[in-house]
Protein backbone atom coordinates (compact mmCIF):
# COMPACT_ATOMS: atom_id res chain seq x y z
CA UNK A 1 0.00 0.00 0.00
CA UNK A 2 0.82 3.63 -0.60
CA UNK A 3 0.21 7.06 0.71
CA UNK A 4 -0.68 9.04 -2.09
CA UNK A 5 1.74 11.90 -1.75
CA UNK A 6 1.21 14.97 -2.54
CA UNK A 7 -2.45 15.29 -4.24
CA UNK A 8 -4.02 13.15 -1.09
CA UNK A 9 -1.85 12.72 1.45
CA UNK A 10 -3.94 14.35 4.42
CA UNK A 11 -7.15 12.14 4.10
CA UNK A 12 -6.16 8.63 5.15
CA UNK A 13 -7.03 7.27 1.79
CA UNK A 14 -4.60 4.24 0.21
CA UNK A 15 -4.26 2.33 -2.79
CA UNK A 16 -2.12 -0.08 -4.12
CA UNK A 17 1.20 0.73 -5.26
CA UNK A 18 0.75 -0.60 -8.58
CA UNK A 19 -2.39 0.93 -9.17
CA UNK A 20 -1.81 4.04 -11.02
CA UNK A 21 0.54 2.10 -13.61
CA UNK A 22 -1.56 -0.89 -13.82
CA UNK A 23 -4.56 2.19 -14.35
CA UNK A 24 -2.86 3.72 -17.02
CA UNK A 25 -2.42 -0.01 -18.77
CA UNK A 26 -5.88 -0.93 -18.49
CA UNK A 27 -6.25 3.19 -19.97
CA UNK A 28 -4.26 2.19 -22.79
CA UNK A 29 -6.00 -0.60 -23.31
CA UNK A 30 -9.66 0.90 -22.99
CA UNK A 31 -8.49 3.81 -25.68
CA UNK A 32 -6.94 1.51 -28.15
CA UNK A 33 -9.82 -1.00 -28.13
CA UNK A 34 -11.88 2.56 -28.73
CA UNK A 35 -9.84 3.77 -30.94
CA UNK A 36 -10.05 0.96 -33.49
CA UNK A 37 -13.65 1.09 -33.24
CA UNK A 38 -13.65 4.31 -33.15
CA UNK A 39 -11.37 4.72 -36.58
CA UNK A 40 -13.71 1.66 -37.84
CA UNK A 41 -16.81 3.77 -37.13
CA UNK A 42 -15.73 7.98 -37.30
CA UNK A 43 -14.75 7.16 -41.10
CA UNK A 44 -18.72 7.70 -42.39
CA UNK A 45 -18.41 5.61 -45.58
CA UNK A 46 -18.72 8.36 -47.60
CA UNK A 47 -16.10 8.89 -50.16
CA UNK A 48 -15.61 12.27 -53.42
CA UNK A 49 -14.67 11.08 -56.65
CA UNK A 50 -11.48 11.34 -57.66
CA UNK A 51 -9.67 14.92 -57.61
CA UNK A 52 -13.58 16.13 -56.72
CA UNK A 53 -11.79 19.15 -54.53
CA UNK A 54 -9.99 20.23 -57.08
CA UNK A 55 -12.51 20.44 -59.54
CA UNK A 56 -15.30 21.92 -57.20
CA UNK A 57 -12.78 24.68 -56.63
CA UNK A 58 -12.27 25.59 -60.18
CA UNK A 59 -16.34 25.32 -60.52
CA UNK A 60 -16.55 28.11 -57.31
CA UNK A 61 -14.00 30.16 -58.65
CA UNK A 62 -15.93 30.29 -61.92
CA UNK A 63 -19.23 31.36 -59.93
CA UNK A 64 -17.84 33.50 -58.02
CA UNK A 65 -14.65 35.44 -58.88
CA UNK A 66 -13.53 35.36 -62.31
CA UNK A 67 -18.05 35.88 -63.11
CA UNK A 68 -16.76 39.22 -62.21
CA UNK A 69 -14.63 39.89 -64.18
CA UNK A 70 -16.51 38.98 -67.56
CA UNK A 71 -17.61 42.17 -68.98
CA UNK A 72 -21.29 42.70 -68.35
CA UNK A 73 -23.22 42.28 -71.69
CA UNK A 74 -26.45 44.37 -72.14
CA UNK A 75 -28.95 42.98 -73.91
CA UNK A 76 -30.99 44.99 -76.74
CA UNK A 77 -34.08 43.49 -76.35
CA UNK A 78 -33.98 42.40 -72.84
CA UNK A 79 -37.01 40.92 -71.12
CA UNK A 80 -37.92 44.10 -68.79
CA UNK A 81 -37.02 46.75 -71.47
CA UNK A 82 -39.66 44.80 -73.91
CA UNK A 83 -42.18 44.38 -70.71
CA UNK A 84 -41.53 48.37 -70.17
CA UNK A 85 -42.16 49.67 -73.57
CA UNK A 86 -45.11 47.23 -73.64
CA UNK A 87 -46.63 48.41 -70.60
CA UNK A 88 -46.53 51.79 -72.17
CA UNK A 89 -47.71 51.74 -75.21
CA UNK A 90 -51.09 49.52 -74.05
CA UNK A 91 -51.55 52.72 -71.87
CA UNK A 92 -51.06 54.71 -74.70
CA UNK A 93 -53.73 53.06 -77.01
CA UNK A 94 -56.04 53.13 -73.39
CA UNK A 95 -55.97 56.53 -73.93
CA UNK A 96 -56.27 56.92 -77.05
CA UNK A 97 -59.29 54.32 -77.30
CA UNK A 98 -61.32 56.18 -74.47
CA UNK A 99 -60.19 59.86 -76.03
CA UNK A 100 -61.72 59.28 -79.93
CA UNK A 101 -64.79 56.41 -78.95
CA UNK A 102 -67.77 57.99 -79.40
CA UNK A 103 -70.06 58.05 -76.71
CA UNK A 104 -73.26 55.68 -76.54
CA UNK A 105 -76.58 57.66 -77.55
CA UNK A 106 -79.01 58.39 -74.75
CA UNK A 107 -81.56 55.67 -74.42
CA UNK A 108 -85.27 57.51 -74.51
CA UNK A 109 -88.61 55.58 -74.75
CA UNK A 110 -88.36 56.87 -78.38
CA UNK A 111 -85.34 55.17 -79.03
CA UNK A 112 -86.91 51.66 -78.37
CA UNK A 113 -88.46 49.41 -81.21
CA UNK A 114 -92.20 49.15 -80.46
CA UNK A 115 -91.81 45.63 -81.21
CA UNK A 116 -89.04 45.05 -78.63
CA UNK A 117 -91.55 46.69 -75.84
CA UNK A 118 -94.46 44.64 -77.05
CA UNK A 119 -92.16 41.40 -76.91
CA UNK A 120 -91.20 42.47 -73.87
CA UNK A 121 -94.94 42.78 -72.66
CA UNK A 122 -95.67 39.61 -74.15
CA UNK A 123 -92.97 37.40 -72.70
CA UNK A 124 -94.65 38.62 -69.69
CA UNK A 125 -91.21 39.98 -68.46
CA UNK A 126 -93.69 42.60 -66.77
CA UNK A 127 -96.98 42.04 -65.65
CA UNK A 128 -99.30 45.33 -66.08
CA UNK A 129 -103.03 45.04 -65.54
CA UNK A 130 -105.46 47.43 -67.72
CA UNK A 131 -105.12 50.26 -65.29
CA UNK A 132 -101.57 50.20 -65.31
CA UNK A 133 -101.38 49.89 -69.19
CA UNK A 134 -103.82 52.48 -69.72
CA UNK A 135 -101.77 54.74 -67.23
CA UNK A 136 -98.74 54.25 -69.90
CA UNK A 137 -101.20 55.09 -73.20
CA UNK A 138 -100.70 58.24 -74.85
CA UNK A 139 -102.26 60.12 -77.53
CA UNK A 140 -101.41 63.36 -79.07
CA UNK A 141 -99.60 63.82 -75.31
CA UNK A 142 -102.68 63.14 -73.87
CA UNK A 143 -102.52 60.61 -71.05
CA UNK A 144 -105.38 58.14 -70.94
CA UNK A 145 -106.08 57.52 -67.46
CA UNK A 146 -108.15 54.46 -68.01
CA UNK A 147 -109.33 52.16 -70.72
CA UNK A 148 -113.02 52.73 -69.23
CA UNK A 149 -115.15 53.10 -72.26
CA UNK A 150 -118.22 53.48 -71.44
CA UNK A 151 -117.96 56.90 -72.40
CA UNK A 152 -117.38 56.57 -75.68
CA UNK A 153 -119.51 56.23 -78.07
CA UNK A 154 -119.88 53.01 -79.66
CA UNK A 155 -120.22 53.66 -83.23
CA UNK A 156 -117.02 55.81 -82.57
CA UNK A 157 -115.66 52.99 -81.44
CA UNK A 158 -116.24 50.48 -84.39
CA UNK A 159 -115.75 53.33 -86.70
CA UNK A 160 -111.76 53.52 -85.16
CA UNK A 161 -111.37 49.90 -85.46
CA UNK A 162 -112.64 49.66 -88.80
CA UNK A 163 -109.77 52.39 -89.66
CA UNK A 164 -106.97 51.06 -88.14
CA UNK A 165 -107.08 47.63 -87.20
CA UNK A 166 -105.91 45.53 -90.40
CA UNK A 167 -107.08 41.90 -89.39
CA UNK A 168 -110.65 41.43 -89.28
CA UNK A 169 -110.43 38.09 -87.20
CA UNK A 170 -109.18 40.84 -84.29
CA UNK A 171 -112.60 42.43 -84.74
CA UNK A 172 -114.58 38.94 -84.14
CA UNK A 173 -112.76 38.40 -80.98
CA UNK B 1 -11.33 35.92 -34.07
CA UNK B 2 -7.19 34.85 -34.36
CA UNK B 3 -4.91 37.25 -36.17
CA UNK B 4 -4.81 35.60 -38.69
CA UNK B 5 -8.48 35.22 -39.28
CA UNK B 6 -8.92 39.32 -38.76
CA UNK B 7 -6.20 39.69 -42.06
CA UNK B 8 -8.42 37.50 -43.92
CA UNK B 9 -11.52 38.73 -43.20
CA UNK B 10 -9.84 42.30 -43.74
CA UNK B 11 -8.69 40.83 -47.26
CA UNK B 12 -11.80 39.71 -48.16
CA UNK B 13 -13.41 42.94 -47.62
CA UNK B 14 -11.03 44.83 -49.60
CA UNK B 15 -11.83 45.06 -53.15
CA UNK B 16 -8.29 44.94 -54.21
CA UNK B 17 -7.47 41.91 -52.56
CA UNK B 18 -10.82 40.23 -51.97
CA UNK B 19 -9.94 37.67 -54.97
CA UNK B 20 -7.29 36.01 -53.96
CA UNK B 21 -8.22 36.38 -50.19
CA UNK B 22 -11.55 34.15 -51.50
CA UNK B 23 -9.15 31.90 -53.11
CA UNK B 24 -7.31 31.10 -49.81
CA UNK B 25 -10.66 30.55 -48.08
CA UNK B 26 -11.88 28.35 -50.31
CA UNK B 27 -8.56 26.02 -50.18
CA UNK B 28 -8.65 26.12 -45.93
CA UNK B 29 -12.55 25.26 -45.78
CA UNK B 30 -13.80 23.56 -49.14
CA UNK B 31 -12.71 20.16 -47.20
CA UNK B 32 -14.28 20.90 -43.93
CA UNK B 33 -17.40 22.50 -45.10
CA UNK B 34 -18.03 19.63 -47.68
CA UNK B 35 -17.80 16.86 -44.87
CA UNK B 36 -20.13 18.96 -42.59
CA UNK B 37 -22.77 19.65 -45.57
CA UNK B 38 -21.80 16.07 -46.76
CA UNK B 39 -22.62 14.58 -43.01
CA UNK B 40 -26.13 16.10 -43.32
CA UNK B 41 -27.36 15.88 -47.36
CA UNK B 42 -25.95 12.11 -47.89
CA UNK B 43 -25.78 12.07 -51.01
CA UNK B 44 -22.50 13.48 -53.09
CA UNK B 45 -24.52 15.49 -55.47
CA UNK B 46 -26.29 16.95 -53.18
CA UNK B 47 -23.36 18.51 -50.90
CA UNK B 48 -21.89 19.56 -54.34
CA UNK B 49 -24.65 21.76 -55.10
CA UNK B 50 -24.88 22.65 -51.65
CA UNK B 51 -21.22 23.14 -51.31
CA UNK B 52 -21.21 25.77 -54.09
CA UNK B 53 -24.40 27.67 -53.02
CA UNK B 54 -22.47 27.75 -49.38
CA UNK B 55 -19.18 29.35 -51.11
CA UNK B 56 -21.34 31.98 -53.57
CA UNK B 57 -23.56 33.02 -50.49
CA UNK B 58 -20.13 33.47 -48.20
CA UNK B 59 -18.54 35.54 -51.64
CA UNK B 60 -21.60 37.68 -51.78
CA UNK B 61 -22.27 38.33 -48.04
CA UNK B 62 -18.69 38.99 -46.79
CA UNK B 63 -19.46 42.40 -46.82
CA UNK B 64 -21.51 41.99 -44.53
CA UNK B 65 -19.85 39.98 -42.08
CA UNK B 66 -19.17 42.14 -38.69
CA UNK B 67 -17.01 39.76 -36.79
CA UNK B 68 -18.90 39.46 -34.09
CA UNK B 69 -18.09 35.47 -34.44
CA UNK B 70 -15.35 33.68 -35.89
CA UNK B 71 -15.22 33.62 -39.30
CA UNK B 72 -15.62 29.75 -39.45
CA UNK B 73 -18.21 29.60 -37.13
CA UNK B 74 -20.59 32.14 -39.63
CA UNK B 75 -19.50 29.61 -42.80
CA UNK B 76 -20.51 26.71 -41.03
CA UNK B 77 -23.63 28.32 -40.44
CA UNK B 78 -24.57 29.32 -44.07
CA UNK B 79 -23.40 25.58 -44.53
CA UNK B 80 -25.69 24.49 -42.36
CA UNK B 81 -28.52 26.39 -43.27
CA UNK B 82 -28.11 25.96 -47.13
CA UNK B 83 -28.13 21.95 -46.68
CA UNK B 84 -31.40 22.35 -44.20
CA UNK B 85 -32.86 24.45 -46.60
CA UNK B 86 -32.30 21.74 -49.44
CA UNK B 87 -33.56 19.47 -47.50
CA UNK B 88 -36.68 20.69 -47.10
CA UNK B 89 -37.05 21.92 -50.47
CA UNK B 90 -36.24 18.50 -51.31
CA UNK B 91 -38.97 17.08 -48.87
CA UNK B 92 -41.76 19.70 -50.09
CA UNK B 93 -40.91 18.59 -53.97
CA UNK B 94 -41.43 14.60 -53.32
CA UNK B 95 -44.76 15.68 -50.81
CA UNK B 96 -43.11 13.54 -48.27
CA UNK B 97 -42.29 14.33 -44.46
CA UNK B 98 -38.73 15.23 -43.27
CA UNK B 99 -38.85 11.65 -41.31
CA UNK B 100 -39.33 10.01 -44.69
CA UNK B 101 -37.07 12.02 -46.64
CA UNK B 102 -34.15 10.95 -43.99
CA UNK B 103 -35.38 7.04 -44.27
CA UNK B 104 -35.70 7.71 -48.38
CA UNK B 105 -31.92 9.25 -48.28
CA UNK B 106 -30.72 6.45 -46.29
CA UNK B 107 -32.35 3.56 -48.81
CA UNK B 108 -30.42 5.06 -51.38
CA UNK B 109 -26.84 4.83 -49.51
CA UNK B 110 -26.96 1.04 -50.12
CA UNK B 111 -26.66 1.93 -53.56
CA UNK B 112 -24.55 5.11 -53.78
CA UNK B 113 -21.17 4.53 -55.67
CA UNK B 114 -19.71 7.14 -53.28
CA UNK B 115 -20.55 5.83 -50.12
CA UNK B 116 -17.96 2.59 -49.23
CA UNK B 117 -19.24 1.77 -45.85
CA UNK B 118 -19.61 -1.81 -44.65
CA UNK B 119 -22.78 -2.75 -42.84
CA UNK B 120 -21.75 -1.02 -39.43
CA UNK B 121 -21.23 1.80 -41.14
CA UNK B 122 -24.67 1.82 -42.86
CA UNK B 123 -26.55 0.73 -39.31
CA UNK B 124 -25.11 3.63 -37.77
CA UNK B 125 -26.78 6.04 -40.48
CA UNK B 126 -29.45 4.61 -40.38
CA UNK B 127 -29.35 5.10 -36.68
CA UNK B 128 -28.88 8.67 -36.95
CA UNK B 129 -31.32 9.03 -39.24
CA UNK B 130 -33.87 8.23 -37.24
CA UNK B 131 -32.32 11.31 -34.43
CA UNK B 132 -34.58 14.59 -34.82
CA UNK B 133 -32.66 17.21 -36.86
CA UNK B 134 -30.94 18.84 -34.30
CA UNK B 135 -29.70 15.93 -32.54
CA UNK B 136 -28.54 14.38 -35.92
CA UNK B 137 -26.85 18.22 -36.36
CA UNK B 138 -24.69 17.70 -32.96
CA UNK B 139 -23.91 14.54 -33.51
CA UNK B 140 -21.99 14.71 -37.09
CA UNK B 141 -20.19 17.74 -35.76
CA UNK B 142 -19.25 15.90 -32.55
CA UNK B 143 -18.52 12.24 -33.71
CA UNK B 144 -17.42 12.44 -36.90
CA UNK B 145 -15.82 16.00 -37.29
CA UNK B 146 -14.52 16.07 -33.66
CA UNK B 147 -15.91 19.78 -33.31
CA UNK B 148 -15.20 21.02 -29.64
CA UNK B 149 -18.55 22.11 -27.86
CA UNK B 150 -17.57 25.81 -27.94
CA UNK B 151 -17.16 25.72 -31.70
CA UNK B 152 -20.41 24.13 -32.02
CA UNK B 153 -22.16 26.76 -30.10
CA UNK B 154 -20.94 29.66 -31.79
CA UNK B 155 -22.09 27.62 -35.28
CA UNK B 156 -25.18 26.02 -33.93
CA UNK B 157 -26.28 29.29 -31.56
CA UNK B 158 -27.02 27.36 -28.55
CA UNK B 159 -25.28 26.50 -25.05
CA UNK B 160 -22.61 24.43 -24.64
CA UNK B 161 -25.01 22.86 -21.65
CA UNK B 162 -27.54 22.13 -24.13
CA UNK B 163 -25.41 20.88 -26.94
CA UNK B 164 -23.46 18.53 -24.49
CA UNK B 165 -27.18 17.36 -23.21
CA UNK B 166 -28.53 17.11 -26.79
CA UNK B 167 -25.01 14.99 -27.17
CA UNK B 168 -25.43 12.45 -24.78
CA UNK B 169 -29.00 11.84 -25.39
CA UNK B 170 -28.09 11.31 -29.19
CA UNK B 171 -25.38 8.60 -28.29
CA UNK B 172 -27.54 6.88 -25.95
CA UNK B 173 -30.57 6.38 -28.77
CA UNK B 174 -28.00 5.06 -31.16
CA UNK B 175 -26.54 2.64 -28.64
CA UNK B 176 -29.68 1.76 -28.03
CA UNK B 177 -30.92 1.27 -31.94
CA UNK B 178 -27.66 -0.71 -32.50
CA UNK B 179 -28.10 -2.75 -29.67
CA UNK B 180 -31.46 -3.25 -30.33
CA UNK B 181 -31.14 -5.27 -33.69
Amino acid sequence: MKNNSKYQSKSGFKVSTTYFEDFEAKMMHILNEDEVLSSKLKDSGFITPNNYFDKVEDEILNNTVHLEHQPKVIHLFNRNYVLKIAAIAAVFIGLISIWFSKPDPEVTIDTIEIAEIENYIDTEIIDLNLVEISNLLSQDGIVLDNLNTSKVNDDAVLEYLMDNVDDPDLLLK
Amino acid sequence: MTTEETLLVQKLQDPHSRNEAFKELLKLFKERLYWHIRNIVKNHDDADDVLQNTFIKIFRNIDKFKGESQLYSWMYRIATNESLTFLSQNAKKLQISSEELQQHLIDNLESDTYFDGDKIKLKLQQAIATLPEKQQLVFNMKYFQDLKYREMSEILETSEGALKASYHIAVKKIENYLKSD
